[in-house]
């Protein structure tokens, strides 16, 4: 029994920080027609948000081991300097991004009476471990420079890419249903919980 | 639309050797108080509307390219733009370090976080340029 306790602690503070993220997750704001236009923007940046190509620079080795024969000590300080700067910041659009693509899913999953409680729990589980992992790689990136961080940083993107999948997924079924809401359906067309 | 940009490539561009001269160029038609693309013959061939769209786009483009290209070939165009501009290597360091003039080559629409890497890199190379150019003195 004393054995199990580690783990019940582990699971209490997992569930406590998910119940926090949660709540900073939810938007105060409720008009629906207005957070519907918000939410197009937000799942269309989010989209946006991921370059892979200036990801890939930024934590890539090939400007490292290039800077790291040049005999300027001026240049070596100057990227590392930039770099950790501009990979902090990239961090923090990432993590930004994705919680306000979460608002746009509580809003919209508080809107949808067919939730599907497994995809729910998967969106909120890579949602955690997105946010985690960012911060792991942001202290890692202060403490060392953002160099040889790709293969993190495209396990996050995964992660990133896997949650805007489900949630642009889930909003663009129920944008449509909320368009057969607002529109009233022609004679004989097929009801939306038919399909 | 299409035709336009044919035109540029091959009438305009393909004459500039160097990624950065195209740029530079790109950046040189665009008015710094409207931030409107200007070009006669692509204007006077096709509409000052298609000029300016055309002229936006290839410097989105070549922006693009040039910012996320590996740091040794930015370095490496940079040195042979700074070379083929006429004056002396050291001077034209010494200003872009103090004025940064490479800052008007950024196209207006682009992302920022992309732009402060082009302008971080520019940095970078210029600082290697001149170490190399100290040396072969």
């Amino acid at each position: 029994m004393t054995g199990a306790w580690p783990f019940l602690v582990l699971g209490l503070f997992l569930l406590i920080l998910v119940i926090l993220l949660l709540e900073r997750a939810v938007p105060s704001n409720d008009d629906p027609a207005e957070s519907s236009e918000e939410g197009e923007t937000q799942v269309a940046l989010f989209a946006e948000s991921f370059r892979q190509p200036l990801a890939d620079r930024l934590f890539g080795s090939e400007d490292w081991e290039f800077i790291a024969k040049q005999e300027s000590r001026r240049a070596k300080r100057l990227f590392l300097q930039q770099r950790t700067a501009l990979a902090l910041c990239w961090l923090r659009g990432a993590r930004t991004n994705a919680t306000q693509l979460m608002r746009v899913h509580s809003a919209a999953a508080r809107r949808n009476s067919r939730l599907e409680p497994l995809v729910e729990l998967r969106v909120i589980a890579d949602y955690v471990v997105f946010q985690m992992l960012c911060r792991f790689i942001a202290t890692v990136v202060r403490l060392r420079g953002p160099v040889m961080m790709r293969r993190l940083v495209g396990y996050a993107d995964g992660l990133s890419e896997r949650i805007y999948e489900v949630i642009a997924r889930m909003y663009a079924a129920q944008l449509a249903s909320g368009n057969n809401k607002r529109a009233p359906a022609p004679p004989g067309a097929p009801s939306p919980r038919g399909r | 639309m299409e035709a336009a940009r044919e035109n540029l490539n091959n009438r305009t561009l393909a004459k500039i050797g160097l990624e950065f001269a195209r740029l530079i160029y790109l950046a040189s038609t665009r008015d710094y108080n409207t931030g409107r693309y200007y070009h006669d013959g692509l204007a006077f061939q096709f509409s000052e509307a298609v000029a300016a769209q055309t002229l936006s786009e290839a410097h989105k483009e070549v922006f693009t390219d040039l910012a996320l290209s590996p740091l040794e070939d930015l370095v490496d165009e940079l040195q042979a733009y700074l070379r083929s501009v006429g004056a002396e290597s050291s001077e034209v360091i010494r200003a872009w370090e103090r004025l940064e003039p490479y800052r008007v080559a950024v196209p207006t629409e682009s992302d920022p976080l992309t732009t402060s890497f082009f302008l971080a890199n520019v940095k970078i190379a210029l600082a290697i340029v001149e170490s190399r150019e100290r040396a072969t003195r």
